[in-house]
């Protein structure tokens, strides 16, 4: 009998400790979606468990900005929490994986996080699919008529700002300038095809490997430098009404020609195949090649460390970005937003946040602490900045030439397409017509789905 | 009252399991019955509800030239990784089984690929075939193999061989582990018995130590066979399926649609048709390992 008194204790006990641990979500509970804490950085700091703030709690997900080496944004995290009461639980990762993380959750319907991520090729996505909040009744004037116009365009659709720029990821052309004095160039090019005469020359001269290298490795790093390279030669993957043009448009034509025979004729470094941005960019630092094509505005700082690099002090900012024919010149820019949830519990607290890491003020002590490019236009002028980046005057006028991603309900599938098709050609897999003709078709077929 | 005793003694363990089974029905047997219906079914993700597409789901995995290449590329990595690991961990456990000075370390050793999180082993792997700074080629050239750089990652067949290698290396010493363990059983006396009967190195292996290593070899084929289906990490790290797609397994390509292009139904439906193979792989080995056996003791018990 005591036996059975005991058994039924323990299957009671059990039933009522499952019932408990499987509690209804609430907006403190941590997101169910934090295992590899080794991946990720918690700025929030663990002494703040044994209490809940007065403000409550947010989850904030985004990348880690790719110049902040200082903990720049942990720190001002923290500046927030002590300012507002609202605890935030700061969540860092590869930008990979916070992607995944997003658009996992919003797909789910989740509720675990407060801001979140908000790349500039998901905004014809997240507005089908009605995942995020507006926010034209949040948004200050501030914020409203001092941001560049065209970043919080690049996340407006159908009249709803969705997103916040935090990360204005703008690409510039450098050079190292000391390789082409050695070569005895005096135009830095402008063309590509000024690009493979000055690289033949520096080839022949021994002062460099190859020209430039360049992210082609299966991942969007390959799809945002393959549209950079087309839309530089004039063209486009898709028409006025959306339709891809891809077997017809001759500047996507010229734009394939042309990286193929660069890959086979060694103008670009042959390892871009299955290089990542870091390894394009440690290439640019050891001296092998002279180009840095789509640079981030960091690798200026990097390039002149002597701990990383061995071209100090060689490295310049072109005065315009390469084109095909010297009039279509462009810079790739791929801004990130923050932006909030519909399914957040605590919209105002994270609008608050927002508000905090968007200011005039925070943007400018960004700039100043980590070098990153401002997102406010008036700062592009600010006297002080320019005092310690002088070289951001190429970048205003590059930038003049800036575009984004396109901006299709299916970009992940046509990213995919880009990624393979553009490889294929290049490496003399298929012919350019062929490759080409292939990207559009399998482009044709993907829309099928979506209409 | 005796009737209800018996209730009670009835109903006693099926209330102590109860709360087991919910939560199996929760985390296993939902999730797999959801996930079949999502693959008859296309998601719709503005309304988050399925409607019903029957077969289509199935039937566009015939046409899909990606899925086909991924299937393909399955097929020949798992043939070559398993028959690879099998044969050289058979090999390679046969030397650790001699008595020699060091062993324990030789065998401490050996484990360590296997040893190794597959994240750290993938990235490592990515820088020795590095082909601007990787130490096979700066190897190569200083043994005056190459003039030039290979780009290992960088053309489609040395990347999937490279990958190949790559998990070869890491899956092996499992194997070797598990074949030592299985020698250690192997009665000596066998082996003296062979001897005496004129058997030579060779004939004792496949006479005396295949057979009594057996099942533990299809086990091993049986898990290794599903495990190199299943290859998702080494492939997200090393290459993220190129160049080309040419080391995109299957694995990874419904990783992608399902998570990336959304295309839960569809993402599905191959996750079934994986789960189908790996089943009808497994049967296979089965039949072809224990089935022997089972036929060879039924057969001896009638002749007894």
């Amino acid at each position: 009998m005591k036996k059975k008194q005991l058994s039924l204790l323990l299957a009671c006990t059990m039933v009522t400790g499952l019932t408990a641990c499987g509690g209804s979500t609430t907006a403190t509970q941590a997101p169910a979606t934090q295992a590899p804490a080794a991946a990720e950085t918690t700025a929030e700091a663990a002494k703040t468990d044994a209490a809940p703030a007065a403000g409550g709690k947010i989850t904030v997900l985004l990348p880690q900005h790719e110049m902040d080496t200082v903990g720049f944004y942990e720190k001002k995290s923290k500046e927030f929490q002590d300012q507002t009461g609202i605890e935030v639980e700061l969540i860092n990762m590869s930008w990979d994986e916070v992607a995944n993380r997003v658009i996992a959750e919003m797909s789910s319907g989740g509720s675990s996080y407060d801001v979140i991520e908000f790349d500039n090729s998901w905004v014809a996505r997240f507005n089908d699919n009605d995942w995020l909040e507006p926010l034209n009744g949040y948004v200050t004037d501030e914020i409203k008529n001092g941001i560049v116009p065209g970043l919080l365009d690049k996340f407006t659709a159908e009249g709803n700002l969705y997103g916040i720029v935090w990360n204005n990821d703008t690409r510039f052309l450098m050079y190292n300038k000391q390789k082409l004095a050695d070569a005895g160039i005096e135009k830095v090019p402008t063309t590509w095809k000024e690009l493979t005469e000055a690289t033949t020359k520096m080839k022949d001269a021994g002062v460099a490997d190859y020209g430039y290298v360049d992210s082609y490795m299966q991942a969007q790093s390959g799809c945002n430098e393959f549209v950079q390279t087309v839309y530089s030669f004039g063209g486009n993957f898709f028409d006025k009404d959306g339709n891809p043009v891809m077997a017809t448009d001759a500047g996507i034509k010229a734009a394939y020609e042309y990286l193929a025979s660069a890959y086979a004729d060694g103008v670009v470094d042959p390892n871009c195949i299955s290089a990542d941005y870091e390894t394009c960019a440690n290439t640019y630092y050891s001296g092998s090649t002279a180009f840095f094509i789509q640079a981030w505005p960091g690798v200026y700082a990097s390039a002149n460390d002597p701990s990383v690099s061995n071209i100090v002090d060689q490295t310049d900012v072109a005065p315009t970005a390469i084109s095909g024919d010297g009039t279509t010149p462009c810079v790739l820019t791929l801004p990130e937003a923050m932006a909030i949830p519909k399914t957040s519990k605590n919209k105002d607290a994270a609008w608050k946040y927002i508000e905090f890491m968007s200011s005039k003020d925070f943007d400018k002590e960004k700039c100043e602490t980590i070098g990153a490019l401002p997102v406010y236009t008036d700062l592009f002028a600010d006297a002080d900045l320019l005092a310690s980046y002088p070289y951001w005057e190429q970048f205003g006028t590059q930038s003049e030439n800036a575009k984004g991603l396109p901006d299709l309900l299916w970009f992940d599938e046509f990213s995919n397409v880009v990624q393979i098709e553009s490889i294929n050609i290049i490496t003399g897999g298929e012919s350019v017509e062929d490759g080409l003709a292939s990207m559009q078709s399998q482009c044709e077929e993907i829309m099928k789905n979506y209409k | 009252m005796k009737t209800k005793k018996l209730n009670w003694n009835a109903l006693q363990p099926r209330l102590l399991i109860l709360p087991s089974m919910i939560i199996v029905l929760g985390v296993i047997i939902f999730p797999v019955i959801y996930s079949v219906i999502t693959s008859f079914c296309k998601y719709n993700m503005n309304t988050r509800t399925l409607s019903f597409v029957g077969l289509q789901n199935y039937a566009a995995l015939f046409k899909d030239r990606y899925f086909m290449n991924s299937m393909k590329l399955t097929i020949i990595f798992t043939i070559v990784t398993v028959a690879a690991e099998i044969i050289i961990g058979i090999g390679v456990a046969l030397i650790l089984n001699q008595e020699f000075i060091g062993r324990g370390f030789v065998r401490g050793l050996m484990i360590l690929p296997w040893a190794l999180p597959s994240v750290v082993n993938a990235v490592m792997w990515k820088w020795i075939f590095d082909g601007s700074y990787g130490v096979l080629n700066a190897i190569l050239m200083k043994l005056g193999m190459i003039t030039k750089p290979v780009i290992w990652l960088g053309t489609t067949k040395t990347a999937f061989g490279c990958m190949m290698v790559v998990n070869i290396w890491k899956e092996t010493p499992y194997v070797i582990l598990l074949t030592i363990a299985a020698l250690a059983n192997i009665p000596e006396d066998l082996y003296e018995a062979a001897k005496m009967d004129g058997a030579n190195a060779w004939k004792r292996f496949w006479s005396v130590t295949l057979p009594m290593i057996k099942s533990v070899v299809a086990i091993l084929t049986i898990t290794k066979t599903i495990w190199a289906l299943q290859t998702y990490d080494l492939v997200k790290i090393f290459t993220g399926g190129g160049p080309a797609s040419s080391t995109e397994l299957m694995s990874f390509y419904i990783h992608k649609n399902t998570f990336k292009f959304l295309d839960f139904g569809y993402g599905s439906a191959m996750s079934y048709t994986l789960a189908i193979c790996c089943f009808i792989l497994t049967l296979i080995y089965i039949r072809m390992f224990v089935g022997e056996d089972n036929s060879g003791g039924k057969k001896k018990k009638r002749s007894a």
